[in-house]
């Protein structure tokens, strides 16, 4: 394991992320309205023209001072782990967070999960019976799930079984730790309807994998000994075809996390993704600016997990 | 061997009267291809001449219409509000429609820009532009198109604009990695020794040749956009309602009435899968047939 590499990316992700908080602070703060001028329209009393009510809960909420001020305020909380406190709840902005993050990322790992198992499934059918009705069929299959929207996906979900069967899923979120089994329930729904899409460039990327590695040298060599195909494909192609596929998951991760807020819309599931848009609606900045950030800084680390350890699974591939 | 006269007729040469249309060539080389294009023909047709088509006005509500089932009245039924879904639907196409070709013109042509640029000249230059387009990548790209709506407002242009801002770092990446490839080719280098500058180089040889890469990516995007576009109408944020975007048509009241009226949920989403999947076959059939060097890129 090669620490100096990691050490070194990861500190320069820091100028990245440093340089993404201050567009985040700045794009936030450029939203028409703020948190202070919405509570106000919110209370008791609409007092919208009370304009002492709106400056006094300005400076409570500290944004009456410049946006520099503001901004290394920030800095300052966040080197000492503080994000910030929820101008609407109150709640420090790390809490939400934690609540919120366990959703999400069930809902990732099951697509992942989905989008691994269906995708290699397929793809190296696909591979295998290349240009032949199995190939055709996973390319359908793959262009559609592209196609298709993924919160309609997970609306028929819900509304065809209820139709024909009657079934209704649990919407509303049930932890795992009270109700392990109808969570899990809850969950395969969602994870069908965002795994679909990814699975189509997980099958994508299996394939063409599969047909190069079919073609190599020692795979000629392995039929040329005699071994059945199933072995072949078993003890050498898989193998070799896993590797990039182990990037593009990696990648897809990456690009999932932000993406699951429709999905949570449409099944009720208080994940990160709503939290953010709600925050967004709210002009709740210190809620925005840490989701968005904390996606952030999830897509830069697992785009440093994927390259490490495409170096450790395939020897050649050694990072100078 | 010499070249008979049908043989000549499927390239376009010989005598006018034996040229079989272009179309034919097309739908025998690209059967899947030539069928996309024709859906896309006539959702634009639709969209176009939505005035003319749609049975009933996309807005009005007839309160003794409410939640009819698909019928001979309404081909759709209709919704909550007693509006014609199809009507709705066909006008619906009009406002995706508008945003995807919008959104991509803006997309494209910002994000080619910029890829050329920062491919062709290299260095600094590129090494900014990379690490800023990185950047932008990292962020949540719906999220991102929700935070450019909320600084706007809601609005059909205001849609255009965020979604096509959305695909400008995915296409500035892959153009420049057309350019950079294109800079290593030995006519550039004969260019410049007979003394073109670089703009001559980058107008006259760069882009024409990675036009098809372009075209590609550029239809791909389209469906991308639409896909956007009705994800953020479904958010709410968007194209705001009364207004029949599809994607707004999805969420809200179809939801509520999932059960007892699911044509509303229905019709909407697979329209929104049709344009898609045009798009996206399109650009396959494209990329396909100019060069299939990029089938796998």
């Amino acid at each position: 394991m090669n620490y100096p590499y990691v050490v070194r990316r990861l500190l320069a992700s820091v100028p990245t992320l440093l340089g993404l908080s201050m567009i985040l602070f700045g794009m936030v703060r450029l939203l028409p309205g703020d948190a202070a001028l919405l509570k106000a329209a919110s209370g008791e009393n609409v007092t919208l023209t009370d304009p002492a009510l709106i400056s006094s809960l300005r400076s409570q909420l500290g944004l009456n001072k410049p946006v520099p001020v503001q901004y290394l305020q920030w800095l300052s909380g966040l080197v000492h782990g503080d994000l910030g406190r929820s101008y609407w709840t109150r709640e420090p902005a790390t809490a939400e967070l934690a609540r919120r993050l366990p959703i999400t990322i069930e809902l990732v790992l099951g697509s992942v999960s989905v989008s691994v198992v269906a995708g290699i499934l397929l793809g190296v059918i696909s591979g295998v019976y290349h240009d032949r009705i199995p190939d055709h069929l996973g390319r359908v299959f793959s262009i559609f799930g592209l196609s298709i929207p993924n919160f309609w996906v997970g609306t028929l979900i819900i509304v065809l079984p209820a139709i024909w069967f009657g079934y209704l899923p649990p919407l509303g979120y049930i932890s795992p730790l009270k109700e392990p089994l109808d969570n899990l329930r809850q969950f395969l729904a969602p994870s069908l309807a965002l795994g679909w899409a990814l699975s189509a460039s997980t099958v994508r990327i299996t394939r063409s994998q599969m047909l190069e590695v079919l073609n190599e040298d020692y795979i000629r060599t392995a039929r040329a000994k005699g071994l059945q195909a199933r072995t072949v494909i078993f003890r050498h192609v898989i193998k070799n075809t896993l590797i990039p596929v182990i990037t593009v998951i990696g990648v897809q991760i990456g690009f999932l996390l932000g993406g699951t807020v429709a999905v949570e819309s449409v099944y009720g599931l208080p994940g990160v993704g709503t939290l953010t848009i709600t925050a967004i609606n709210q002009r709740d900045y210190p809620i925005i600016q840490a989701s968005v950030l904390f996606l952030c800084l999830c897509f830069v680390l697992i785009n440093l997990l994927v390259d490490l350890a495409y170096g450790v699974i395939d020897p050649r591939v050694r990072v100078a | 061997m010499v070249a008979s006269h049908e043989s000549l007729a499927i390239f376009g040469a010989g005598e006018r009267r034996d040229r079989p249309l272009r179309v034919f060539v097309w739908l025998q080389r690209k059967p899947v291809g030539a069928v996309s294009m024709g859906i896309i023909v006539v959702l634009a047709l639709a969209a176009v001449f939505a005035g003319r088509i749609a049975p009933y006005d996309p807005l009005a509500q007839e309160y003794s219409a409410v939640l009819e089932a698909p019928s001979r009245h309404h081909v759709m039924g209709t919704d909550n509000l007693g509006r014609d879904i199809l009507s709705r639907v066909i006008y619906g196409a009009r406002i995706s429609l508008a945003v995807g070709v919008v959104a991509v013109l803006i997309g494209t042509s910002l994000g080619t820009t910029i890829g050329v640029l920062s491919g062709f000249f290299g260095g600094a230059l590129d090494l900014i532009i990379q690490r800023v387009m990185d950047a932008w990548l990292a962020f949540p790209l719906i999220i991102f198109a929700l935070g450019v709506l909320a600084a706007l407002g809601p609005g059909l242009p205001q849609t255009m604009l965020a979604v096509g801002v959305v695909s400008i770092p995915t296409t500035s990446r892959v153009i420049r990695g057309s350019v950079l490839a294109e800079k290593q080719r030995v006519y550039i280098e004969a260019a410049r020794a007979i003394g073109a500058g670089h703009l001559r180089i980058m107008l006259r040889h760069i882009v024409p040749n990675i036009a098809a890469t372009v075209i590609v990516l550029a239809s791909l995007t389209l469906a991308r956009a639409v896909l956007t576009e009705a994800t953020l109408s479904f958010l709410g944020v968007g194209v705001p309602p009364p207004n029949p975007a599809w994607g707004s048509m999805l969420s809200g009241k179809a939801r509520d009435y999932m059960l007892s009226a699911p044509w509303m949920a229905i019709w909407p989403g697979i329209f929104i899968s049709l344009t898609v999947l045009s798009w996206n076959l399109l650009g396959d059939a494209v990329r396909d047939l100019l060069d299939p060097r990029l089938r796998n890129a």
